[in-house]
């Protein structure tokens, strides 16, 4: 009778391991899955914020610049910065374009685009300003 | 004793899930945090030009005489323009709303009557 209860509990044992390890699996996969989200939502963000800024710097050079100037500027730093994170490790550029309104109103339109890629996707921000005469 | 010892590896296994699961719902609460942060500061960015854009439509309207208040669509994205007589000069307030959080830029400015910009608050 005690060999039996001996017994007994071995096997509970053992079944506590595995109910246990199979409950870590799944906790661990969940988990692992959840910081390697986390992980790609920062560089997410990191692109994001950096672009927001190298857009607002060209922007703010353009805005600068004298209406009747606007036309024959050349902006000879345009692209990114080489060296930051955007440009060398997510292949980022940026271009700006300036157009005049095509209607009756007179303004020139400053448009300002960040493009980089992400894990293969193409991600931008277009930034518009406008420029009165 | 040994009767009491009983389902105690489970409870160790539960509660070390548990102390995981709180470690992971720090980590998603961070990042959706600074994920709502970034899209208020990308918004934020892209608004600013635009309710800027709205002033420069406004002062363009007093030049020419024309003070009423309208909503005018700059890049895509509805502007808010007021216009209100102050005395001899105009207050302009635009109001641009954008993103899928509805992020609002406002800017605040006061021009006289030929249009010169004498206050420019951004909000």
């Amino acid at each position: 009778m005690a060999a039996r209860i001996a017994l007994n509990r071995k096997s509970l044992t053992l079944l506590e391991i595995l109910v246990s390890c199979l409950l870590i699996s799944i906790a661990v996969i969940g988990i692992y899955n959840t910081f390697a989200w986390t992980d790609t939502m920062s560089i997410v963000n990191r692109c994001q914020v950096q672009a927001a800024d190298f857009g607002k710097e060209l922007m703010e050079q353009l805005m600068l610049i004298k209406y009747s100037d606007l036309d024959d500027i050349v902006i000879a730093d345009k692209d990114l910065p080489v060296g930051s994170a955007l440009k060398d490790v997510f292949s980022g550029s940026r271009t700006y374009n300036i157009t005049e309104n095509p209607g009756a109103e007179q303004y020139k339109i400053i448009t300002v685009t960040v493009t980089w890629k992400e894990k293969g996707v193409n991600k931008n921000i277009v930034l518009y300003g406008r420029l009165n005469p | 004793m040994l009767k009491n010892s009983k389902g105690v590896g489970l409870i160790i296994v539960l509660a070390s899930i548990l102390l995981m699961v709180a470690f992971a719902s720090v980590g998603i609460s961070f990042t959706l945090s600074n994920y709502y942060l970034v899209h208020h500061i990308v918004d934020g960015t892209r608004g600013f030009y635009l309710a800027d854009a709205g002033v420069k439509r406004a002062i363009y309207k007093v030049k020419s005489g024309n003070f009423t208040s309208e909503t005018w669509n700059f890049g895509g994205v509805d502007i808010a323009i007021t216009i209100n007589p102050d005395g001899s000069n105009y207050d302009i307030i635009s109001v641009s709303t954008l993103g899928s959080l509805n992020t609002t830029k406002t800017i605040k400015a006061t021009v006289d009557s030929t249009g010169k910009l004498l206050e420019w608050q951004p909000e």
